[in-house]
C-alpha cells in the first residue's frame, strides 16, 4: 500500500502524529515509488515557494512596544470622546446659570421658536437673540493617520501649527469663520470665506499628520519628524501661508 | 471594522498549546504580547502583502490585528490562527471599503516599506518580469487556494490553516498539493502570456 497524496505532504511538512510518522518512513525506506512522489514533492514545493518571494518587500520597522503605545492609545479615545462631552455640557449648564448670560437669552429664544409664533396673551418678546461668542473648532482623536484638509486657498491668513503633549489634535479659527467636520481620518475645513485664521496643535505623540491647503500638503507630521516648506519659528510651531503659491 | 467578537469566535480565552502557546504560565500578557510579536508580525506581513501585493496595507493589517490582540488582553489558545482569521477579516473590509482609498499620500511612507536596495538595471526589468508574472498567477489562482499556499509558504501549521480558512484539517494536505500544482499551472501560462 503506497502513500497517498496527503501523508506525502504531511510528510513533507512533518504534519504526519508520530505513530504514522514512523510507519510512513518505514515504508518510504522500502518504497522507490513513493520516495520519487516525495522528492517530486519536496522538488515543486522548494520552486513555487522560490517564486512567491520575488512579490516580497520588506517589512515595516516596527516594534512591539510601537504597537502596544498604539493599542493604549486607540483604547483611551472613547474615553476622551466622552469626557469631551461631559466637560461641553458642563460648561454650557454653568454659562446658562451664570447672571446675564447670552446663553439663557439665547435658549429661551430657541425655546419660543420651537413653541411657535406668541399668542395673544403673551409677555412682550424678550431681549433679540444673542448669538454667544465663540470661537469655532474642533478636537479629534488622532488614530494612526489623519488628514487636515483645507477646502481652499484664502487671499489672507495663515495657519498656525503646533505641537503639544494634548492627546487630541485641535483645530480652531480664532479670526473668522469656518465650517469643520470630520470622519474617518479627515478633518475637513471648508474655509471658503477667505480671510481666517487658523490654529493646529497637534500632539507629539500624534503618528501620521497631513495639512492640506487647497489640494496641495504643506505639511507632514510622520512620527518625531516634520516636513514643511517653512522653517519652524520657534521650534516646534509653524506659520504656514493660506494663500495660493506664487508659480 | 470587524467587530472584536466575530474576530475572535471559537479561538478561547486561555491559552497553552504548543509554539508560542508553550510560554510560561507565569509570563505576564504584555511579555506574551511581546514575544507573539516578535515571532509572527514580519510572516504575518510577508502573508498579507503576499495575498494583496499591497506593502503598505499589509503593515496596516498586520499592525491592526496586533492591535486587536493587544485589546482582548489575554492570548487566545491558538494566536497563529487567532491572528490570521483577524487580519483575513480586517483584509476583507479593506477590499469592500472605500475609505481604503485614503492612502493616497504614501509615497514616502512606501518608500520607507519598500525598503531593499535598488537592482542592477538587468537584475531590474528580469526582476519586475519575475513579480509581474507571479503577481498575476496569485490573482488568477481561486481565492481558497491562494489563502491556503501562501499560508503554508508561511510555515503555519495544519491545524492553524484549517482553523483560519475554515477547511477540514484532514485534508489540507492534499488541498494544498492541488494549490502548488494549480501555481505551476497559471504561473506557466502567465509566463506565455503576451
Amino acid at each position: 500500500m503506497h502513500l497517498d497524496p496527503e501523508q506525502v505532504q504531511r510528510l513533507l511538512h512533518g504534519q504526519l502524529p508520530g505513530s504514522a510518522d514512523t510507519a510512513a518512513r518505514a515504508h518510504l525506506a522500502a518504497c522507490d515509488a513513493c520516495g520519487a512522489e516525495l522528492a517530486a514533492a519536496e522538488r515543486e514545493e522548494h520552486d513555487v515557494f522560490a517564486l512567491l518571494r520575488a512579490v516580497d518587500h520588506a517589512p515595516p520597522p516596527l516594534t512591539a512596544e510601537a504597537v502596544i503605545a498604539r493599542a493604549r492609545g486607540k483604547g483611551l479615545g472613547p474615553m476622551r470622546w466622552a469626557a469631551g462631552a461631559l466637560l461641553a455640557l458642563g460648561v454650557a449648564g454653568a454659562a446658562y446659570a451664570m447672571p446675564g448670560s447670552p446663553v439663557r437669552a439665547w435658549v429661551e429664544a430657541i425655546g419660543q421658536r420651537l413653541a411657535g409664533p406668541p399668542g395673544p396673551s403673551r409677555e412682550a418678546p424678550g431681549p433679540a437673540l444673542v448669538e454667544p461668542p465663540a470661537v469655532a473648532g474642533i478636537a479629534v482623536a488622532p488614530g494612526r493617520q489623519l488628514r487636515i484638509v483645507f477646502t481652499s486657498y484664502q487671499a489672507v491668513g495663515e495657519v498656525r501649527v503646533s505641537l503639544t503633549d494634548s492627546a487630541e489634535v485641535s483645530a480652531r479659527a480664532p479670526a473668522g469663520a469656518a465650517t469643520f467636520s470630520t470622519g474617518g481620518d479627515r478633518l475637513v475645513i471648508a474655509n471658503d470665506e477667505g480671510t481666517a485664521t487658523f490654529e493646529i496643535r497637534i500632539p507629539r505623540t500624534a503618528p501620521w499628520i497631513e495639512i492640506h491647503v487647497g489640494g496641495s500638503r504643506v505639511f507632514l507630521k510622520r512620527g518625531p519628524d516634520v516636513t514643511t516648506a517653512l522653517p519652524a519659528a520657534p521650534p516646534g510651531a509653524w506659520v504656514l501661508p493660506m494663500t495660493r503659491p506664487e508659480r | 471594522m470587524v467587530r472584536h467578537d466575530q474576530a475572535t469566535a471559537g479561538y478561547g480565552g486561555a491559552r497553552g498549546r504548543e509554539g508560542v502557546g508553550a510560554l510560561p504560565e507565569t509570563a505576564s500578557f504584555h511579555d506574551q504580547f511581546v514575544d507573539l510579536f516578535n515571532a509572527h508580525f514580519r510572516r504575518l506581513f510577508r502573508y498579507l502583502d503576499r495575498l494583496s501585493g499591497e506593502p503598505e496595507l499589509a503593515a496596516d493589517l498586520a499592525q491592526e490585528a496586533f492591535i486587536r490582540l493587544h485589546e482582548r488582553g489575554s492570548v487566545p489558545d491558538a494566536p497563529e490562527a487567532w491572528l490570521i482569521t483577524v487580519a483575513l477579516n480586517l483584509f476583507r473590509n479593506a477590499k469592500s471599503s472605500e475609505t481604503r482609498r485614503r492612502r493616497l499620500l504614501t509615497l514616502t511612507r512606501g518608500e520607507g516599506v519598500h525598503a531593499d536596495p535598488p537592482p542592477l538595471p538587468d537584475e531590474a526589468a528580469e526582476s519586475k518580469e519575475s513579480r509581474r508574472r507571479v503577481r498575476a498567477t496569485l490573482d488568477r489562482m481561486p481565492e481558497r487556494e491562494r489563502r491556503l499556499l501562501l499560508l503554508r509558504a508561511e510555515g503555519y501549521s495544519y491545524r492553524d490553516i484549517a482553523t483560519a480558512l475554515e477547511l477540514n484539517e484532514a485534508s489540507v494536505g492534499v488541498m494544498l498539493a492541488r494549490a502548488k500544482q494549480a501555481f505551476r499551472t497559471t504561473y506557466e501560462e502567465a509566463s506565455h502570456a503576451p
